[in-house]
């Protein structure tokens, strides 16, 4: 089944046409979640939120961008309202982000080759930076489709990946971590 | 030892970011949920009307904060009519057992309570009878008899 014949499914109800298109695309919006949010708990959270926000408002989705471009919006929107609801949270007093979570996370990404240093590092990054990188970098996303996606300018998207960079780099080298490490 | 980062070295590290986590046991468990998600959305109207109050701490408040108004209104009512019979039982007794207290200052003239006169008839609490007006039921039963 191709992605706009399961794209037909889902607006006539079908489930099946829901399961393809969380195939195709569950691994980029996982990605994009785990490392916005930083936890692999709060994105498979996120996944499962953002696709049944796909299956309810896809009659929403007239075709005029990729579909892919679409559900990344939805995504990010989704994490961003996540960490802006943590921020209130946390300025409330309320805890989040248990610590043997992390370490856990750690460890996983160890085991697959990666570096812990750059998931520190990215944590560090504001939300809107954090989401411009990581959409440029990992999901391919062109500039205006990000612009689109957060509601920015292209000159400001621009300049939250180039400062997003400058960070990363600056905080790289000053905790002494070589190319090779990561 | 590199240690010295270029945007590139960046770029590459974030995409091998993107490559963790493709296949793992969320997989199946996160489409389960969703999938129980929207099977149980997709249930029909009547079966979401089904209302548990123990379900959560808020619905126990409303749920108690509506008995108690209800009860509220039921004794309040039920007590302000018992009051208001008493009250009339004390009137009529008052009435009934001090027969002095029926007789007026005018001459010719004798107190009937309004317990015991016609509903219609004054509004008044006392209605004022003349002593000499023999037009009254007994009188005419009277003339009748003889």
């Amino acid at each position: 089944m191709t992605e706009t014949e399961a794209l037909d499914r889902c607006r006539a109800g079908d489930i099946a046409g829901l399961h393809v298109l969380y195939e195709l695309h569950r691994t980029k919006v996982y990605n994009l979640s785990w490392r916005m949010l930083g936890t692999q708990q709060d994105a498979e959270d996120a996944v499962q939120e953002v696709f049944i926000k796909v299956f309810d408002r896809v009659k929403n989705y007239r075709g005029d961008s990729a579909f892919s471009t679409w559900l990344y919006r939805m995504t990010t929107n989704h994490c961003l309202d996540i960490l802006r609801r943590r921020k209130i949270l946390s300025f409330m007093g309320f805890e989040n982000a248990p610590e043997v979570e992390d370490k856990k996370e750690d460890g996983r990404a160890m085991n697959l080759g990666i570096s812990p240093v750059i998931t520190t590092a990215l944590e560090k990054l504001p939300d809107k930076q954090k989401a411009c990188l990581l959409m440029r970098e990992m999901e391919d996303q062109s500039y205006e489709d990000i612009a689109k996606v957060l509601g920015l300018s292209l000159g400001s998207v621009k300049s939250n990946i180039h400062r997003a960079k400058a960070f990363l780099k600056e905080w790289l080298e000053k905790e002494g971590v070589s190319v090779e490490d990561v | 030892m590199k240690t010295k980062w270029e945007d590139q070295d960046i770029s590459k590290a974030l995409k091998d970011l993107a490559k963790v986590g493709q296949n793992g046991p969320w997989v199946d468990h996160v489409w389960n949920k969703i999938e129980d998600h929207i099977v149980e959305s997709k249930r029909s109207f009547l079966d979401h009307k089904i209302w548990r109050p123990w379900g959560h701490p808020v619905r126990w408040v409303v749920a108690a904060s509506f008995l108690f108004i209800a009860f509220s209104g039921v004794f309040y009512h039920m007590n302000q009519q018992d009051s208001m019979d008493k009250a009339d039982m004390v009137s009529y007794l008052i009435n009934v057992s001090e027969p002095t207290a029926n007789i007026g200052k005018e001459t010719n003239f004798i107190k009937v309570s309004p317990l015991i006169s016609e509903a219609s008839s004054t509004d008044r609490d006392v209605q004022l009878i003349a002593d000499d007006d023999h037009s009254d039921t007994f009188s005419a039963d009277d003339a009748i008899l003889l």
